[in-house]
């Protein structure tokens, strides 16, 4: 019982264990999966993707050139970043804010045409 | 004498997952048990026809949270083994090191878990800071807290500087110091003694006979770890299982702490011994053939069964797992004991049960 009583004393005279959080906040890690960052500048819409993408979040529309991810279906396994081979898509650390509307929940993007070469 | 039959569960305060025990009672004293399950299947081993057989080391991880690196990576070793790669020397030392990681922060878990089964409140929430720095480890070198999703088939997905190995050290460090700390409460503390010693006693020869596994088996005195057959990393380190003798609640919150503190040696080791190079092993090929896998989970061995036809869609995968295996047991220890003990001594096997039944 003494044991028990010297941690909960020591707890008790201690820092706190939990933040007074959204006042204080902890960075995220650097290497955090919070968020996934597509970058349509650089986007071939080769659809690869869309292709190994585990739960189908991803989808490339090549005719109206938009690219599009459902957020709650996403899972953030990292294996559309690991395929693209024109490393368009990241991990972003910092978390996302609340959305207001479920609309919001996708994501989309419109690829810029390119000039031919 | 009055004879009832009481539902424990689906929704039990005690039983975080959906499943049913129906008790027969006889005056406080259960006399038979029945299990029953299905509450959470979710079909994940019929997945395999649709999914691509690299897209499910994602569904494989998501079979359960709680050692979720441990089943990405034997599946991923089962479909290396069919492939004919062998990962980096690197890439299975980080497996490891992860790997332990995960049995640490589930051992914690159940250390927790059973301090609040026990109605230790400040002991739960104790465990559980303690837990949040293994947790913080794990989101700090993979990214992710739970389902950490570093294997793929060849290797690991991100690497580990010596940075991340130095904070790991130090972070386990300061998770030994903790767990000292909390020893004398968990081992010598009067009412916790009361409340696990000759509760739920799995004998040695009974544990054998119903096919016990994991912490249980080794609680009742049998020396079996599937790490000891020297899969992936395994067989560099050199480690004896922990054995306790007893077969009671206690023996099993022992042996958990005990390997807690045997999973921070391996690790150390493993960082230790890391080699230089590459973390992953690429191969175009589609598996084929069948294979039968085993690894060590927190809570005992799991089978991983695959077979493949050369296309990119397995045929069929069939995954056995610890808490399947100890229910024979389960049901053997719950006739004679008093009703209040059910919880904790159900509890004391670890159930987990969205891996039993995927």
């Amino acid at each position: 019982m003494t044991s028990m009583l010297k941690i909960l004393l020591k707890n008790g005279t201690g820092r706190y264990a939990t933040r007074l959080y959204p006042a204080e906040a902890r960075e995220p890690f650097a290497k955090n999966r919070a968020d996934l960052s597509f970058d349509p500048g650089c986007c071939r819409l080769c659809k690869t993707c869309s292709r190994k993408c585990p739960t189908g979040a991803i989808e490339v529309d090549k005719e109206n050139r938009t690219w599009k991810r459902d957020v709650f279906s996403c899972v953030f396994c990292g294996d559309c970043i690991e395929a693209c081979p024109k490393s368009c898509l990241s991990f972003v650390a910092r978390p996302p804010l609340p959305q207001k509307h479920h609309q919001q929940a996708v994501v989309y993007a419109t690829v810029p045409e390119r000039s031919k070469k | 004498m009055t004879v009832s039959v009481i539902p424990v569960g689906p929704q039990h305060p005690v039983f975080l997952e959906p499943f049913q025990l129906k008790l027969v009672v006889e005056d406080e004293v259960v006399s038979e048990a029945l299990p029953r399950f299905g509450y959470v299947h979710r079909g994940l081993e019929a997945l395999v026809v649709s999914k691509d057989f690299r897209q499910m080391t994602r569904v494989a991880e998501r079979i359960c949270g709680i050692c979720s690196a441990i089943h990405g990576m034997t599946y991923c070793r089962a479909i290396e083994k069919l492939l004919g790669i062998t990962p980096p020397p690197r890439a299975q030392m980080l497996r490891l090191v992860w790997s332990e990681l995960h049995r640490m922060h589930s051992h914690l878990l159940w250390l927790g878990l059973f301090a609040e089964a026990m109605g230790f409140e400040s002991l739960f929430m104790q465990i559980f800071r303690i837990r949040e720095t293994v947790m913080d480890i794990l989101e700090q070198t993979t990214g992710n807290r739970v389902i950490i999703s570093v294997n793929v088939i060849g290797g690991v997905r991100r690497d580990l500087d010596a940075e991340g190995a130095d904070g790991i050290r130090r972070a386990l460090k300061k998770v030994a110091g903790d767990l000292e700390r909390i020893r004398p409460v968990l081992v010598d503390d009067y009412s916790v003694r009361k409340r696990t010693e000759e509760k739920g006693i799995l004998a040695k020869e009974r544990a054998y006979e119903l096919g016990a596994v994991g912490p249980v088996l080794r609680a009742s005195g049998i020396s079996q770890d599937i790490r000891r057959t020297g899969y992936g990393a395994y067989g560099e380190l050199d480690f004896e299982p922990v054995v306790e003798s007893g077969g009671d609640c206690q023996a099993r919150c022992k042996v958990r702490y005990r390997e807690l503190f045997q999973s921070m040696d391996l690790i150390r080791s493993g960082l230790d011994r890391l080699s230089d190079g590459e973390i992953q092993t690429k191969s175009k090929e589609k598996p084929e053939g069948e294979i039968l896998v085993r690894s060590e989970q927190p809570r005992g061995e799991v089978v991983y069964y695959i077979r493949a036809d050369g296309s990119k869609h397995l045929q069929r995968l069939r995954i056995r797992t610890p808490t399947f295996a100890n229910m024979a047991a389960l049901m053997d220890l719950l006739p004679g004991l008093d009703l209040a003990d059910v919880p904790l001594v159900t509890l004391s096997l670890d159930p987990c049960i969205a891996c039993t039944e995927r």
